[in-house]
Protein backbone atom coordinates (compact mmCIF):
# COMPACT_ATOMS: atom_id res chain seq x y z
CA UNK A 1 0.00 0.00 0.00
CA UNK A 2 2.40 2.38 0.60
CA UNK A 3 4.35 2.40 -2.59
CA UNK A 4 1.22 4.01 -3.70
CA UNK A 5 0.97 8.06 -4.15
CA UNK A 6 -1.65 8.72 -1.31
CA UNK A 7 -4.18 10.49 -3.80
CA UNK A 8 -4.14 6.24 -5.21
CA UNK A 9 -3.93 4.81 -1.78
CA UNK A 10 -7.33 7.38 -0.67
CA UNK A 11 -9.16 5.79 -3.52
CA UNK A 12 -8.10 2.23 -2.02
CA UNK A 13 -8.89 3.34 1.24
CA UNK A 14 -12.56 4.50 -0.12
CA UNK A 15 -13.23 1.31 -2.42
CA UNK A 16 -11.93 -1.05 0.47
CA UNK A 17 -14.97 -0.01 2.90
CA UNK A 18 -17.46 -1.40 0.02
CA UNK A 19 -19.18 -4.53 0.94
CA UNK A 20 -17.44 -7.80 -0.44
CA UNK A 21 -14.30 -5.44 -1.46
CA UNK A 22 -10.71 -6.72 -0.15
CA UNK A 23 -7.82 -4.78 -0.19
CA UNK A 24 -6.67 -6.64 -3.42
CA UNK A 25 -9.61 -5.63 -5.15
CA UNK A 26 -9.83 -2.09 -4.19
CA UNK A 27 -6.16 -1.73 -5.84
CA UNK A 28 -7.55 -3.34 -9.04
CA UNK A 29 -10.59 -1.29 -9.43
CA UNK A 30 -8.23 2.19 -8.27
CA UNK A 31 -5.72 0.56 -11.12
CA UNK A 32 -8.39 0.32 -13.44
CA UNK A 33 -9.99 3.79 -12.85
CA UNK A 34 -6.00 5.27 -13.43
CA UNK A 35 -6.20 3.93 -16.64
CA UNK A 36 -9.89 4.49 -17.77
CA UNK A 37 -10.73 7.79 -19.79
CA UNK A 38 -11.41 10.82 -17.90
CA UNK A 39 -15.33 11.13 -18.86
CA UNK A 40 -16.10 7.55 -17.44
CA UNK A 41 -14.10 8.30 -14.21
CA UNK A 42 -16.36 12.08 -14.28
CA UNK A 43 -19.66 10.48 -15.07
CA UNK A 44 -18.88 7.51 -11.89
CA UNK A 45 -18.01 10.44 -9.69
CA UNK A 46 -20.85 12.83 -10.54
CA UNK A 47 -23.62 9.58 -10.73
CA UNK A 48 -22.24 9.00 -6.89
CA UNK A 49 -22.38 12.37 -5.51
CA UNK A 50 -26.24 12.53 -7.47
CA UNK A 51 -27.00 9.83 -5.45
CA UNK A 52 -27.08 11.07 -2.07
CA UNK A 53 -28.40 14.55 -3.59
CA UNK A 54 -31.77 13.17 -5.40
CA UNK A 55 -32.56 9.70 -3.70
CA UNK A 56 -35.66 9.84 -1.38
CA UNK A 57 -38.12 7.91 0.42
CA UNK A 58 -41.36 7.64 -1.80
CA UNK A 59 -44.12 10.15 0.37
CA UNK A 60 -46.89 7.23 0.33
CA UNK A 61 -44.77 3.90 0.53
CA UNK A 62 -41.09 4.94 1.85
CA UNK A 63 -39.15 2.98 -1.35
CA UNK A 64 -36.25 4.49 -2.81
CA UNK A 65 -37.07 7.02 -5.55
CA UNK A 66 -35.78 10.60 -7.63
CA UNK A 67 -39.47 12.07 -7.00
CA UNK A 68 -42.16 12.79 -4.84
CA UNK A 69 -43.85 9.21 -5.25
CA UNK A 70 -41.93 6.09 -6.98
CA UNK A 71 -42.86 4.22 -10.00
CA UNK A 72 -45.11 2.04 -8.15
CA UNK A 73 -46.89 4.68 -6.60
CA UNK A 74 -47.25 6.88 -9.33
CA UNK A 75 -48.79 3.67 -11.89
CA UNK A 76 -52.59 4.26 -11.93
CA UNK A 77 -53.20 0.65 -12.98
CA UNK A 78 -51.58 -0.80 -9.54
CA UNK A 79 -54.30 -1.57 -6.91
CA UNK A 80 -54.39 0.85 -3.70
CA UNK A 81 -56.32 -1.08 -2.08
CA UNK A 82 -54.10 -3.54 -1.67
CA UNK A 83 -50.83 -3.12 0.92
CA UNK A 84 -47.81 -5.19 0.50
CA UNK A 85 -45.90 -4.65 4.21
CA UNK A 86 -42.39 -5.50 3.89
CA UNK A 87 -38.84 -5.06 6.13
CA UNK A 88 -36.94 -3.30 3.46
CA UNK A 89 -36.24 -1.76 -0.53
CA UNK A 90 -34.73 -4.97 -1.29
CA UNK A 91 -37.98 -7.22 -0.19
CA UNK A 92 -39.76 -4.94 -1.98
CA UNK A 93 -37.76 -5.68 -5.18
CA UNK A 94 -38.02 -9.35 -4.16
CA UNK A 95 -41.44 -9.28 -4.51
CA UNK A 96 -41.92 -7.05 -7.24
CA UNK A 97 -39.13 -9.60 -9.30
CA UNK A 98 -41.86 -11.88 -8.79
CA UNK A 99 -44.95 -10.60 -10.43
CA UNK A 100 -47.40 -12.12 -8.40
CA UNK A 101 -48.79 -8.47 -6.88
CA UNK A 102 -50.31 -6.15 -8.38
CA UNK A 103 -50.82 -3.74 -5.25
CA UNK A 104 -49.01 -0.95 -3.29
CA UNK A 105 -46.20 -1.49 -0.71
CA UNK A 106 -45.33 -0.41 2.94
CA UNK A 107 -42.12 -0.34 3.40
CA UNK A 108 -41.20 -0.55 7.29
CA UNK A 109 -37.95 0.15 6.84
CA UNK A 110 -36.90 -2.44 9.64
CA UNK A 111 -38.44 -4.67 11.85
CA UNK A 112 -39.33 -4.51 15.26
CA UNK A 113 -36.44 -6.04 17.66
CA UNK A 114 -37.04 -6.19 21.77
CA UNK A 115 -33.20 -7.39 22.30
CA UNK A 116 -32.05 -4.07 21.01
CA UNK A 117 -35.01 -2.24 21.90
CA UNK A 118 -35.97 -1.33 18.24
CA UNK A 119 -39.34 -0.27 18.90
CA UNK A 120 -42.67 0.62 17.04
CA UNK A 121 -42.02 4.29 16.61
CA UNK A 122 -38.50 3.27 15.12
CA UNK A 123 -40.08 1.64 12.13
CA UNK A 124 -42.87 2.87 9.91
CA UNK A 125 -45.74 1.41 11.67
CA UNK A 126 -47.61 4.67 12.28
CA UNK A 127 -47.75 5.95 8.80
CA UNK A 128 -49.04 1.96 7.58
CA UNK A 129 -52.27 2.86 10.47
CA UNK A 130 -52.35 6.27 9.19
CA UNK A 131 -53.49 4.82 5.95
CA UNK A 132 -55.55 2.14 6.64
CA UNK A 133 -57.79 4.71 9.24
CA UNK A 134 -57.93 6.74 6.00
CA UNK A 135 -60.13 3.63 4.60
CA UNK A 136 -59.68 2.76 1.10
CA UNK A 137 -57.43 -0.30 2.01
CA UNK A 138 -59.46 -3.61 1.54
CA UNK A 139 -56.53 -6.23 2.57
CA UNK A 140 -52.72 -5.86 4.04
CA UNK A 141 -50.33 -8.71 3.15
CA UNK A 142 -47.66 -9.11 5.88
CA UNK A 143 -44.50 -9.67 4.15
CA UNK A 144 -42.03 -9.32 6.95
CA UNK A 145 -39.06 -12.36 6.36
CA UNK A 146 -39.72 -15.46 9.00
CA UNK A 147 -37.15 -14.90 11.98
CA UNK A 148 -38.28 -13.84 15.19
CA UNK A 149 -37.74 -10.18 14.15
CA UNK A 150 -40.03 -10.71 11.25
CA UNK A 151 -43.11 -12.74 12.88
CA UNK A 152 -43.08 -10.28 15.76
CA UNK A 153 -43.39 -7.62 13.50
CA UNK A 154 -46.27 -9.40 12.09
CA UNK A 155 -47.93 -10.09 14.96
CA UNK A 156 -47.72 -6.70 16.33
CA UNK A 157 -48.96 -5.07 12.96
CA UNK A 158 -51.88 -7.69 12.50
CA UNK A 159 -52.97 -6.71 16.66
CA UNK A 160 -52.86 -3.18 15.83
CA UNK A 161 -55.05 -3.61 12.78
CA UNK A 162 -57.42 -5.66 14.03
CA UNK A 163 -59.66 -2.52 15.28
CA UNK A 164 -60.33 -1.93 11.43
CA UNK A 165 -62.39 -3.86 8.88
CA UNK A 166 -59.53 -4.44 6.39
CA UNK A 167 -58.19 -7.85 5.43
CA UNK A 168 -55.29 -9.06 7.03
CA UNK A 169 -53.11 -12.14 5.39
CA UNK A 170 -49.39 -13.21 6.04
CA UNK A 171 -48.01 -14.41 2.86
CA UNK A 172 -47.45 -18.66 3.24
CA UNK A 173 -44.43 -20.89 4.37
CA UNK A 174 -43.52 -23.12 2.25
CA UNK A 175 -41.24 -25.65 -0.07
CA UNK A 176 -39.10 -24.01 -2.43
CA UNK A 177 -38.95 -25.28 -6.00
CA UNK A 178 -37.05 -27.53 -7.53
CA UNK A 179 -36.20 -28.41 -4.13
CA UNK A 180 -36.13 -32.09 -2.39
CA UNK A 181 -38.04 -32.17 1.24
CA UNK A 182 -35.34 -33.88 2.94
CA UNK A 183 -33.01 -30.65 3.13
CA UNK A 184 -36.09 -28.31 4.29
CA UNK A 185 -35.78 -27.31 7.61
CA UNK A 186 -38.71 -29.01 9.81
CA UNK A 187 -40.44 -25.32 10.63
CA UNK A 188 -41.20 -24.77 7.27
CA UNK A 189 -42.24 -28.17 6.67
CA UNK A 190 -44.33 -27.86 9.16
CA UNK A 191 -45.78 -24.99 8.16
CA UNK A 192 -46.16 -26.48 4.41
CA UNK A 193 -48.22 -29.11 5.83
CA UNK A 194 -50.54 -27.11 7.60
CA UNK A 195 -51.50 -24.55 4.58
CA UNK A 196 -51.52 -27.84 1.39
CA UNK A 197 -54.22 -27.21 -0.96
CA UNK A 198 -56.54 -29.34 -2.44
CA UNK A 199 -55.56 -30.48 -6.25
CA UNK B 1 -9.16 -31.03 17.63
CA UNK B 2 -12.07 -32.50 20.11
CA UNK B 3 -15.54 -32.40 19.87
CA UNK B 4 -18.23 -32.17 22.13
CA UNK B 5 -22.40 -31.47 22.25
CA UNK B 6 -25.14 -30.21 24.37
CA UNK B 7 -28.34 -29.41 24.55
CA UNK B 8 -28.50 -25.35 24.10
CA UNK B 9 -31.36 -22.87 24.17
CA UNK B 10 -30.07 -19.83 21.26
CA UNK B 11 -29.99 -16.75 23.25
CA UNK B 12 -28.69 -14.15 21.36
CA UNK B 13 -27.34 -13.92 17.35
CA UNK B 14 -25.10 -11.18 15.63
CA UNK B 15 -23.62 -10.89 12.01
CA UNK B 16 -20.16 -11.96 11.71
CA UNK B 17 -18.88 -10.44 8.31
CA UNK B 18 -21.08 -11.32 5.35
CA UNK B 19 -21.25 -15.06 5.73
CA UNK B 20 -21.12 -16.31 9.43
CA UNK B 21 -22.94 -15.85 12.11
CA UNK B 22 -21.77 -15.77 15.86
CA UNK B 23 -24.38 -17.19 18.83
CA UNK B 24 -24.30 -16.87 21.98
CA UNK B 25 -25.94 -20.29 23.77
CA UNK B 26 -27.08 -21.48 27.33
CA UNK B 27 -26.03 -25.02 27.13
CA UNK B 28 -26.62 -27.44 29.50
CA UNK B 29 -22.99 -28.89 29.78
CA UNK B 30 -21.06 -25.69 29.06
CA UNK B 31 -23.10 -22.62 30.53
CA UNK B 32 -23.10 -20.13 28.25
CA UNK B 33 -21.44 -20.24 25.45
CA UNK B 34 -20.14 -18.22 22.35
CA UNK B 35 -19.77 -19.99 19.07
CA UNK B 36 -18.86 -19.31 15.35
CA UNK B 37 -21.72 -20.41 12.68
CA UNK B 38 -19.67 -20.17 10.10
CA UNK B 39 -21.62 -19.92 6.46
CA UNK B 40 -24.80 -19.77 8.26
CA UNK B 41 -25.89 -16.76 6.61
CA UNK B 42 -24.18 -16.88 3.33
CA UNK B 43 -25.99 -20.68 3.27
CA UNK B 44 -29.30 -21.36 3.59
CA UNK B 45 -28.56 -25.12 3.12
CA UNK B 46 -25.93 -25.04 6.40
CA UNK B 47 -28.21 -24.44 9.35
CA UNK B 48 -31.68 -24.20 7.72
CA UNK B 49 -34.22 -22.46 9.92
CA UNK B 50 -32.56 -23.35 13.46
CA UNK B 51 -30.08 -20.45 14.44
CA UNK B 52 -33.57 -18.71 15.41
CA UNK B 53 -33.33 -16.77 19.02
CA UNK B 54 -34.97 -19.01 21.88
CA UNK B 55 -34.29 -21.74 19.72
CA UNK B 56 -33.72 -25.49 21.68
CA UNK B 57 -31.52 -26.93 20.00
CA UNK B 58 -28.76 -29.76 20.04
CA UNK B 59 -25.72 -28.63 19.22
CA UNK B 60 -22.16 -30.16 18.14
CA UNK B 61 -18.97 -28.19 18.49
CA UNK B 62 -15.31 -28.32 17.71
CA UNK B 63 -13.16 -26.29 20.67
CA UNK B 64 -10.73 -24.11 19.15
CA UNK B 65 -7.25 -24.90 19.13
CA UNK B 66 -5.20 -22.10 21.07
CA UNK B 67 -7.41 -19.47 21.59
CA UNK B 68 -11.30 -18.03 20.16
CA UNK B 69 -14.45 -19.74 20.08
CA UNK B 70 -15.84 -22.68 19.40
CA UNK B 71 -16.87 -23.81 15.76
CA UNK B 72 -20.73 -25.19 15.19
CA UNK B 73 -20.62 -28.15 13.42
CA UNK B 74 -24.14 -29.34 13.52
CA UNK B 75 -27.53 -28.39 15.14
CA UNK B 76 -30.70 -30.17 14.88
CA UNK B 77 -33.50 -28.39 16.46
CA UNK B 78 -35.67 -30.03 18.95
CA UNK B 79 -38.37 -26.99 19.75
CA UNK B 80 -38.57 -23.78 17.85
CA UNK B 81 -41.30 -22.33 19.48
CA UNK B 82 -43.92 -21.52 17.48
CA UNK B 83 -46.51 -20.23 19.83
CA UNK B 84 -43.56 -17.47 20.92
CA UNK B 85 -42.54 -16.39 17.94
CA UNK B 86 -46.33 -15.70 16.55
CA UNK B 87 -46.90 -13.45 19.60
CA UNK B 88 -45.13 -9.83 19.61
CA UNK B 89 -45.90 -9.89 23.88
CA UNK B 90 -44.72 -13.70 24.32
CA UNK B 91 -41.15 -12.34 22.39
CA UNK B 92 -40.75 -9.49 24.30
CA UNK B 93 -40.69 -11.93 27.27
CA UNK B 94 -38.73 -14.36 26.20
CA UNK B 95 -36.08 -11.70 25.00
CA UNK B 96 -36.10 -9.87 28.43
CA UNK B 97 -35.17 -13.52 30.25
CA UNK B 98 -32.82 -14.45 27.26
CA UNK B 99 -30.97 -10.92 27.87
CA UNK B 100 -30.67 -11.27 31.76
CA UNK B 101 -29.72 -14.78 31.42
CA UNK B 102 -26.83 -13.41 28.87
CA UNK B 103 -25.81 -10.33 30.64
CA UNK B 104 -25.59 -12.36 34.01
CA UNK B 105 -23.88 -15.60 32.82
CA UNK B 106 -20.16 -16.13 33.21
CA UNK B 107 -18.73 -17.71 29.99
CA UNK B 108 -18.32 -21.17 30.50
CA UNK B 109 -19.75 -21.78 33.78
CA UNK B 110 -22.15 -24.46 34.31
CA UNK B 111 -25.43 -23.16 35.40
CA UNK B 112 -27.82 -26.47 34.95
CA UNK B 113 -30.27 -25.09 37.30
CA UNK B 114 -30.90 -22.04 34.98
CA UNK B 115 -30.86 -23.66 32.05
CA UNK B 116 -33.57 -25.63 33.14
CA UNK B 117 -35.49 -22.96 34.51
CA UNK B 118 -35.35 -21.13 31.14
CA UNK B 119 -36.13 -24.16 29.48
CA UNK B 120 -39.55 -24.81 31.62
CA UNK B 121 -40.26 -21.25 31.21
CA UNK B 122 -40.14 -20.96 27.63
CA UNK B 123 -42.20 -24.10 27.48
CA UNK B 124 -44.66 -22.72 29.10
CA UNK B 125 -44.98 -19.26 27.27
CA UNK B 126 -44.83 -21.29 24.26
CA UNK B 127 -47.78 -23.33 25.00
CA UNK B 128 -49.61 -20.97 26.82
CA UNK B 129 -50.62 -23.03 30.47
CA UNK B 130 -48.98 -20.20 32.33
CA UNK B 131 -49.81 -16.32 32.10
CA UNK B 132 -47.12 -13.85 30.51
CA UNK B 133 -46.47 -11.86 33.64
CA UNK B 134 -47.12 -14.55 36.11
CA UNK B 135 -44.06 -16.79 34.14
CA UNK B 136 -42.05 -13.77 34.41
CA UNK B 137 -42.33 -13.70 37.96
CA UNK B 138 -41.51 -17.07 38.42
CA UNK B 139 -38.64 -16.94 36.47
CA UNK B 140 -37.76 -13.88 37.92
CA UNK B 141 -37.57 -15.13 41.35
CA UNK B 142 -35.92 -18.66 40.66
CA UNK B 143 -33.34 -16.82 38.40
CA UNK B 144 -32.23 -14.54 41.37
CA UNK B 145 -32.13 -17.41 43.61
CA UNK B 146 -29.94 -19.09 41.40
CA UNK B 147 -27.36 -16.19 41.09
CA UNK B 148 -27.53 -15.57 44.89
CA UNK B 149 -29.86 -12.91 45.09
CA UNK B 150 -32.79 -13.67 46.55
CA UNK B 151 -34.77 -11.43 47.74
CA UNK B 152 -35.68 -11.98 51.75
CA UNK B 153 -39.05 -11.90 52.54
CA UNK B 154 -39.85 -14.29 55.14
CA UNK B 155 -38.44 -11.78 58.11
CA UNK B 156 -37.19 -7.95 58.50
CA UNK B 157 -33.80 -7.75 57.36
CA UNK B 158 -32.95 -5.48 60.72
CA UNK B 159 -34.73 -6.62 63.56
CA UNK B 160 -35.64 -10.25 62.39
CA UNK B 161 -39.43 -9.91 63.35
CA UNK B 162 -40.97 -12.66 61.30
CA UNK B 163 -42.90 -11.42 57.86
CA UNK B 164 -46.66 -13.03 59.02
CA UNK B 165 -45.92 -11.24 62.58
CA UNK B 166 -45.64 -7.55 61.16
CA UNK B 167 -48.17 -5.38 61.78
CA UNK B 168 -50.10 -3.74 59.02
CA UNK B 169 -50.43 -4.44 55.80
CA UNK B 170 -47.52 -2.14 54.58
CA UNK B 171 -44.09 -3.49 54.09
CA UNK B 172 -41.01 -1.53 52.85
CA UNK B 173 -37.85 -3.11 50.72
CA UNK B 174 -34.60 -2.08 50.92
CA UNK B 175 -33.00 -2.43 46.88
CA UNK B 176 -29.40 -2.18 48.06
CA UNK B 177 -29.82 -5.06 51.05
CA UNK B 178 -32.53 -7.43 49.19
CA UNK B 179 -34.48 -7.76 52.00
CA UNK B 180 -37.74 -6.47 53.36
CA UNK B 181 -38.36 -4.02 56.61
CA UNK B 182 -41.01 -3.44 59.05
CA UNK B 183 -42.18 0.44 59.69
CA UNK B 184 -40.30 0.83 62.42
CA UNK B 185 -36.91 -0.49 60.82
CA UNK B 186 -37.28 1.85 57.59
CA UNK B 187 -37.57 5.12 58.90
CA UNK B 188 -33.82 4.63 59.11
CA UNK B 189 -33.39 3.33 56.22
CA UNK B 190 -32.43 5.87 53.32
CA UNK B 191 -34.38 4.31 50.40
CA UNK B 192 -36.78 1.78 49.93
CA UNK B 193 -39.41 0.88 48.19
CA UNK B 194 -43.41 0.34 49.70
CA UNK B 195 -44.57 -3.31 48.55
CA UNK B 196 -48.09 -4.44 50.37
CA UNK B 197 -47.91 -7.73 52.60
CA UNK B 198 -50.26 -9.38 49.84
CA UNK B 199 -47.39 -9.56 47.11
CA UNK B 200 -44.65 -10.66 49.40
CA UNK B 201 -46.59 -13.25 50.77
CA UNK B 202 -47.42 -14.48 46.91
CA UNK B 203 -43.29 -13.69 46.03
CA UNK B 204 -42.65 -15.56 49.18
CA UNK B 205 -44.80 -18.86 48.23
CA UNK B 206 -43.36 -18.87 45.14
CA UNK B 207 -39.49 -19.43 46.38
CA UNK B 208 -40.50 -21.74 48.76
CA UNK B 209 -42.18 -24.04 46.49
CA UNK B 210 -41.73 -25.76 43.51
CA UNK B 211 -42.29 -24.31 39.78
CA UNK B 212 -44.81 -26.51 38.70
CA UNK B 213 -46.39 -25.76 42.65
CA UNK B 214 -45.90 -22.18 42.07
CA UNK B 215 -47.40 -22.23 38.47
CA UNK B 216 -50.29 -22.92 39.77
CA UNK B 217 -50.43 -19.68 41.74
CA UNK B 218 -53.21 -16.82 40.44
CA UNK B 219 -52.36 -13.40 40.90
CA UNK B 220 -55.00 -10.71 40.23
CA UNK B 221 -54.50 -7.88 37.98
CA UNK B 222 -53.06 -5.27 41.19
CA UNK B 223 -50.60 -7.86 42.20
CA UNK B 224 -49.41 -9.42 39.08
CA UNK B 225 -48.23 -5.10 38.20
CA UNK B 226 -46.63 -4.51 41.86
CA UNK B 227 -44.69 -7.88 41.79
CA UNK B 228 -43.63 -7.47 37.73
CA UNK B 229 -42.45 -3.44 38.69
CA UNK B 230 -40.91 -4.33 42.07
CA UNK B 231 -39.02 -7.35 40.31
CA UNK B 232 -37.74 -5.36 37.50
CA UNK B 233 -36.50 -2.41 39.90
CA UNK B 234 -34.50 -4.94 41.98
CA UNK B 235 -32.99 -6.16 38.95
CA UNK B 236 -31.88 -3.40 36.95
CA UNK B 237 -30.68 -2.44 40.50
CA UNK B 238 -28.69 -5.10 40.75
CA UNK B 239 -27.62 -5.34 36.92
CA UNK B 240 -26.59 -1.36 37.19
CA UNK B 241 -28.97 -1.40 33.77
CA UNK B 242 -31.61 -1.80 32.49
CA UNK B 243 -32.24 -4.37 29.56
CA UNK B 244 -32.99 -3.14 26.56
CA UNK B 245 -35.25 -5.85 26.12
CA UNK B 246 -37.16 -4.92 29.13
CA UNK B 247 -37.59 -0.64 28.05
CA UNK B 248 -39.14 -2.48 25.11
CA UNK B 249 -41.27 -4.72 26.92
CA UNK B 250 -42.43 -1.99 28.95
CA UNK B 251 -43.18 0.17 25.88
CA UNK B 252 -45.05 -2.22 24.53
CA UNK B 253 -46.87 -3.09 27.54
CA UNK B 254 -48.18 0.78 27.92
CA UNK B 255 -49.13 0.88 24.19
CA UNK B 256 -51.19 -2.74 23.42
CA UNK B 257 -54.79 -1.76 23.25
ZN1 LIG C 1 -44.18 4.51 -3.45
ZN1 LIG D 1 -37.76 -4.48 61.71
Amino acid sequence: MNHYPSSIRKVINNLNKLPGIGLKTAERLAMHLLSAPESEVLELSRNIGELKKTIRLCSQCFALTDSDLCRICSNPSRDNALICVVENQADMVAVEKSGAFTGVYHILQGLLSPMDNVGPDDIRIKELLTKIEKGNVREVVIATGTNVEGEATASYISDCLNRFTVNITRIASGVPMGGELKYVDQVTLKKAMEARHAL
Amino acid sequence: MSTFSTPAILLRRSSYGDYDLIVTLLTLNKGKLTVIAKNAKKSRKRFPGLLELFSVLHIECRTPRARGMAVLQDATLENPFSGIRGNIMKTSYASYWAELVNLWLEEGKEQTRIYHLLRYCLDSLDSGIIGNEELSIIFQLRFLSFSGLSPNFSECNKCHTKMDEIKGNHLFFELAKGGILCKGCSSSSLSSLNLTKGIVKQLLWIQENDLKTAGRLKFNQASLREGLKFLEKFIVFHIGKEPKSLKFLRNLCSQMP
